[in-house]
């Protein structure tokens, strides 16, 4: 369900986490974090994602991603503190890290884990996509 | 005039590429997102395709010169490569990577 707010410059979307709250206020522009490792995929993440007036973030792994949410234990990120993140959304395949692990480190995590994490494939074949 | 013919031709060409196959769907959401506010969209984007191409086909040949084939990252090479092109609409470059992906997976070296 999507309503378009009327001067086209905020999207009042409902995204529903695991526990049925609503996340994002309508007044509030949401903050998406994409991770993908391929340079052209962020390119047209981040366009995409823009055209419905949301900021963005592109990272190119997951380990950039955790470091970027401040989830690396050795490494404090300064910007935690007041960091909003509504969404990430993340590749599967990627080298390092895959975009499964990366949600698992997430959601494992204190202040992230009832962030919605969408994790995307262009894989057609689903036994190459492990649960 | 010649302006105009230009723009017919270019149509033309464009409309060529989508009945021949070369390319997709995904090209035209691309072209969708191109606005005012972001002229050049679709110029960038197949720029990047290029240089990303450019160096991934590289990769290729370099794993192709090693005897025996490393299929496993001949294959890894083509998932990437596999990847840009759906993400251009490059449909007919990608079932070229799905084919030989295919000839990985069966350790064919002929192929």
């Amino acid at each position: 369900m999507m309503n378009m707010a009327r001067n086209g410059v905020v999207s009042n979307r409902r995204w529903k986490s695991e526990s049925g709250i609503d996340l994002l206020d309508s007044q509030t522009e949401a903050h998406v974090l994409a991770v993908d490792d391929s340079l052209i995929d962020r390119k047209v993440i981040e366009r995409l994602l823009k055209t419905t007036s949301c900021k963005v973030t592109a990272v190119d792994s997951g380990m950039r991603a955790l470091q970027y949410l401040g989830l690396v234990e050795d490494q404090r990120s300064s910007v935690v503190d007041g960091l909003k993140v509504d969404l990430i959304i993340t590749d599967y395949c990627m080298p390092g890290m895959t975009g499964y692990e990366l949600l698992k480190k997430i959601k494992e995590s204190s202040t992230f884990k009832e962030t919605p994490v969408v994790i995307m494939s262009s894989e057609n074949v689903l036994a190459r996509i492990d649960r | 005039m010649e302006r105009n013919q230009l723009h017919r031709q270019v149509a033309q060409m464009r409309q060529s590429f989508f009945d021949q196959g070369f390319l997709d769907e995904q090209f035209v959401q691309l072209e969708e997102l191109q606005d005012d506010t972001n002229p050049n969209f679709v110029e960038e984007v197949a720029t990047l395709f290029y240089r990303d191409s450019g160096r991934l086909l590289t990769n290729l040949e370099q794993a192709m010169e090693r005897s025996p084939l490393d299929f496993v990252r001949l294959d890894n090479i083509m998932q990437q490569f596999k990847g840009s092109c759906s993400s251009i609409g490059a449909k007919r470059v990608r079932n070229e990577c799905n084919q030989f992906k295919e000839y990985c997976r069966a350790g064919n070296s002929d192929g």
